[in-house]
């Protein structure tokens, strides 16, 4: 008599470990320039000095305090800051817009889908000069808004956006709609509150470009208290060549700001990338 | 109910912990350093044998990225000691010199920020010119 043996699954079957060393690996390896970018800022250590050291030697924060105080840094952190703000809010509620608009069926709605798909090939360096006449055309050179405007909307969120949206049930929008809600309430009190992983990838997406932007206010700012930090950083790196460990603590700096955001709202980046995924 | 329920979710949210913790962190640190920067700076001078040395004179200037500024110069008292009240700056080099006893090597002071008050923990040791 033969008895059947439940089939274990591959994961069963094989370890994990080798997985699990080669992400470790993989992840150190991706990590050792960040390390190197800590370390520096934290000893000031020139990168051609050998051997060098792996472990900081002597480590310090006055770097750090060297870039608060000797260059504008605050007033350029504001200028990302008021920057990114203005980039975060206008992609969170443009972009909602334009997502409600695309779950609605009008006639033409597949051009549209696919004229925004194919705008998403081209590179901006290729629409800059317009963008600057237009800009320029609004007086809004060298200010807050000028250097916001083309990040207001971005297509990806758009349709992270669509993705979202396109998972709430339709009786549940038919049912706000027979309460009396206009469209703009519908979005408002029912969709984003229902896609909060969708809004959190939009807040991440849109502050991750417009805090990293560096072309556009490259050509939009003149004046030098209105650089945000990517310019500042390629203006110290240009104005102070041996200056190391300052360097490496202003890179520290304008990257974290970026780096707390994401690991603050990871798991609804993460499900807002992903939602929709599986669909259909 | 519903209200406070929704209010205690908002608080709880690290979307507002971690802001929240970090402007805490900000004022605290923006407190102490109101509470500690009136740029003062004292030490004191030595010779060789650490004797304290009376009369010295000693030059503070102040370090940027490039560049170093004289911002002053005090005298020794008869313990050595010495006090700088204008500093304005969060970077220092200290040179102490002495005519008959010597002069010292420059001494780097870095702080925490602007115009902290600082008392050396080291004297600056004055060695005799070849």
């Amino acid at each position: 008599m033969t008895t059947l043996r439940p089939r274990r699954s591959a994961a069963q079957r094989y370890p994990h470990w080798p997985i699990h060393l080669a992400l470790l690996v993989t992840s150190f390896l991706m990590l050792v320039p960040f390390y190197w970018v800590l370390k520096t800022s934290l000893t000031g250590e020139n990168i051609f000095v050998y051997p060098p050291s792996l472990w900081p030697v002597h480590p310090h924060l006055y770097f750090f305090v060297d870039v608060w105080y000797l260059i504008p840094f605050p007033r350029w952190l504001l200028n990302s800051v008021v920057v990114s703000a203005l980039a975060i809010a206008a992609n969170v509620v443009f972009n909602a817009m334009a997502a409600y608009a695309l779950t609605r069926h009008f006639r033409g709605k597949r051009l549209v889908i696919t004229l925004l798909l194919s705008c998403m090939m081209i590179p901006f360096q290729t629409t800059i000069v317009p963008a600057y006449l237009i800009t320029g055309r609004l007086g809004l050179l060298n200010s807050y808004l000028g250097m916001a405007l083309p990040t207001f909307s971005t297509i990806v969120c758009i349709f992270v956006y669509k993705a979202a949206f396109d998972a709430v049930p339709r009786s549940l929008i038919d049912a706000a709609r027979i309460d009396g809600l206009s469209e703009l309430q519908i979005i408002r009190r029912v969709m984003l509150p229902l896609s909060s992983a969708a809004v959190a990838t939009n807040v991440i997406l849109s502050f991750i470009w417009s805090w990293n932007n560096f072309l556009w206010p490259l050509i939009v700012v003149r004046d030098a208290s209105m650089q945000p930090l990517p310019l500042g950083l390629s203006r110290f790196l240009s104005d102070h060549e041996n200056t190391t460990g300052a360097l490496y603590a202003f890179c520290i700096m304008v990257l974290l700001p970026g780096i707390a955001l994401f690991l603050m709202a990871q798991q609804q980046f993460i499900r807002g990338l992903t939602s929709g995924a599986t669909k259909g | 109910m519903r209200f406070d329920l929704r209010w205690r979710a908002i608080l709880r949210s690290r979307f507002f912990v971690v802001p929240a913790s970090i402007a805490v962190v900000a004022t605290a640190w923006n407190v102490y350093v109101g509470m500690h920067n009136d740029g003062v700076v004292r030490g004191h001078v030595t010779d060789a044998s650490g004797a304290p040395v009376e009369g010295a004179t000693v030059l503070i200037l102040e370090q940027t990225f490039t560049t170093h500024t004289d911002r002053g110069r005090v005298t020794t008292g008869p313990d050595g000691r010495f006090e700088f009240r204008d500093n304005r700056s969060h970077h220092l080099l200290l040179r102490a010199e002495k005519a008959g006893v010597g002069r010292s090597e420059q001494e780097e002071v870095r702080l925490a920020f602007r115009a902290q008050h600082v008392e050396l923990p080291s004297p600056i040791v004055l060695k005799s010119s070849p």
